[in-house]
């Protein structure tokens, strides 16, 4: 079944008084149990399009639909619905989580938003544990501050948070970009598991396709707003049809001999 | 022997635990090094206790020779003739490494006048042909550019071209493309190569990306933990690695060669921290 799907979806933004039209009609859809990658560099509009996609930003034309019903002039249930089923991880754990937080109340907090059950915050210490215990992340105190995490902790952090409210759908924008090659293998192997187990619809943005390809089975590359190229991830490696894409790939430094 | 380094040690503070304990390597003229670590390994702090820009808190024992001389316990007067015309160095951050307030092209301008002597009209035209050698295709432009007016890339270039406008022996490079996107990387990366083989100088690459550094140097040094635990040629290294955690970095470093989807090797597959 589709879960997320755009329509014609356009943005535009203001810089210095200047329209910059970062996304051009784009159709998109996502069914449950997809891994889906979007890959691009930096302006491509890739962080637009998924932003507008977990309704965190509004369109300037078009829609974003969840389950079937359009997310702009959705009423108040089904805005909690989306609220609660789509989540999002984002680059740099360092700006996404308050430095003034426990990392125990961190994760905690989307179980005491008004969109939660009461009965999900009675149990709220309990889930906290459950949940640092599924990122791996049971042998650290949760009164601990995220400055005193390592980057590759942290980041365990914000996908304990994104996960506490039980979403349908994961969004992780750059999720692995900003941690070191060594700790990243670490937080793809959890993300690896964590779809598995938790029955994850993954969307995953990144600019490095080798993460896409490790990740994916479906992948779209963005340049400047629009959608170049799409479809399997293995058959895009082999075989991608677009320069653009084939340059992408060319780009990934590997090791000699690999 | 251009830069030595030998059984350094750096501590800040009262604290006991040294950042960086028994460094030793050296570079040759023309040569290239890549010192490859993780975040906390202290790569950095190696490449700050180079440069003379640890500042007050750290104190040093060992040895840093420029060319014969040493440089541990020399002013700070005397370090900064070295600074920006012997040696040039380039940060990770462009954003922070670059003065919001100020022009680009003046901020390379002050570089080249500092230790050149140049009037502000020979400097002016160094500043646009040496924003052009780092592959910026409008240096006029760039120059007159504030740097939160210009992309990642652009700010590194603009960062490059303030390193190696006085054509220094030796280019200190601590993540320089690890805050930009693959495919600008690979074009920066390849201007710092051909710069570096047109001018001769030698380079200090840091990073804590294997395949960046087998990019673009020759013999490797690996840190862990503040010291180094292998150092040798880059084929050698990767051919056969000595200590068990370059093995896991260099199983890391590729996930290419790991089927989409399966476990990806982790270093403590190879070595376990004690």
């Amino acid at each position: 079944m589709t879960l997320l799907e755009a329509r014609g979806l356009d943005k535009t933004y203001r810089r210095s008084g200047n329209p910059v039209r970062a996304i051009r009609c784009i159709d998109l859809s996502v069914a449950s149990g997809d891994r889906l990658g979007i890959v691009g560099e930096s302006g491509s509009g890739k962080s637009t399009l998924v932003r507008m996609l977990a309704g965190l930003l509004e369109p300037s034309f078009g829609q974003v639909l969840y389950r079937g019903n359009p997310i702009n002039g959705a009423n108040r249930e089904q805005l909690r619905e989306l609220r609660r089923g789509v989540q999002m991880v984002f680059q740099d754990p360092r700006s996404s989580l308050n430095p003034r937080m426990r990392i125990g109340d961190i994760i905690a907090e989307p179980l005491f938003s008004p969109v939660q059950p009461r009965s999900i915050r009675a149990h709220a210490v309990e889930r906290v544990a459950e949940l640092m215990d599924l990122v791996e992340l049971d042998d650290v105190a949760p009164n601990v501050y995220p400055h005193e995490l390592s980057g590759g902790q942290r980041q365990r952090v914000a996908i304990a948070r994104a996960l506490a409210p039980a979403p349908e759908v994961l969004i992780a924008d750059e999720a692995v970009s900003a941690l070191d090659v060594s700790v990243r293998a670490h937080v793809l192997n959890l993300i690896t598991d964590l779809v598995a187990t938790q029955n994850l619809t993954l969307v995953f943005v990144s600019h490095d396709l080798t993460v896409v390809r490790h990740l994916c089975d479906r992948m779209v590359v963005m340049r400047d707003g629009v959608i170049v190229e799409q479809g399997r991830t293995e058959a895009i490696h082999a075989n991608p049809t677009d320069d653009y894409t084939a340059r992408l790939l060319a780009s990934v430094p590997r090791l000699p001999g690999h | 022997m251009m830069l030595k380094v030998d059984q350094l040690t750096v501590r800040f503070g009262r604290r006991t635990t040294p950042a960086i304990s028994g460094i030793g390597f050296h570079i040759d003229q023309g040569e290239r090094l890549g010192l490859i670590g993780e975040s906390g390994s202290g790569k950095s702090v190696t490449s700050l206790a180079v440069m003379g820009l640890l500042g007050d808190t750290a104190r040093i024992s060992g040895s840093i020779r420029w060319k014969g001389e040493e440089l541990v316990g020399r002013s700070d007067a005397h370090y900064s003739r070295l600074r920006g015309a012997a040696m040039g160095m380039v940060f990770q951050e462009p954003m922070t490494a670059l003065d919001p307030t100020m022009r680009c092209g003046r901020q390379v301008a002050e570089v080249v006048r500092l230790h050149a002597g140049a009037d502000r009209g020979q400097a002016r035209a160094k500043v646009l042909e040496i924003l052009a050698t780092v592959g910026l295709a409008d240096p006029e432009r760039i120059a007159d550019s504030y740097p939160d007016e210009l992309s990642g890339g652009q700010r590194q270039r603009v960062l490059i071209a303030m390193a190696m406008v006085n054509s220094p022996q030796l280019l200190i490079a601590d993540e320089p493309t690890t805050a930009l996107d693959v495919t600008v990387q690979a074009k920066v990366l390849e201007e710092l190569d051909r710069m570096l083989a047109n001018t001769g100088a030698g380079l200090l690459f840091i990073s804590h990306d294997l395949a960046v550094v087998a990019r673009m140097c020759e013999r490797i040094a690996v840190m862990y933990r503040g010291s180094i635990v292998e150092t040798g040629r880059l084929d050698q290294v990767l051919g056969n690695p000595q200590h068990p955690y370059t093995a896991g970095l260099i199983a890391t470093a590729d996930i290419t060669s790991a089927e989409p989807g399966s476990r990806l090797p982790v270093i403590q597959d190879f070595w376990r921290q004690s």
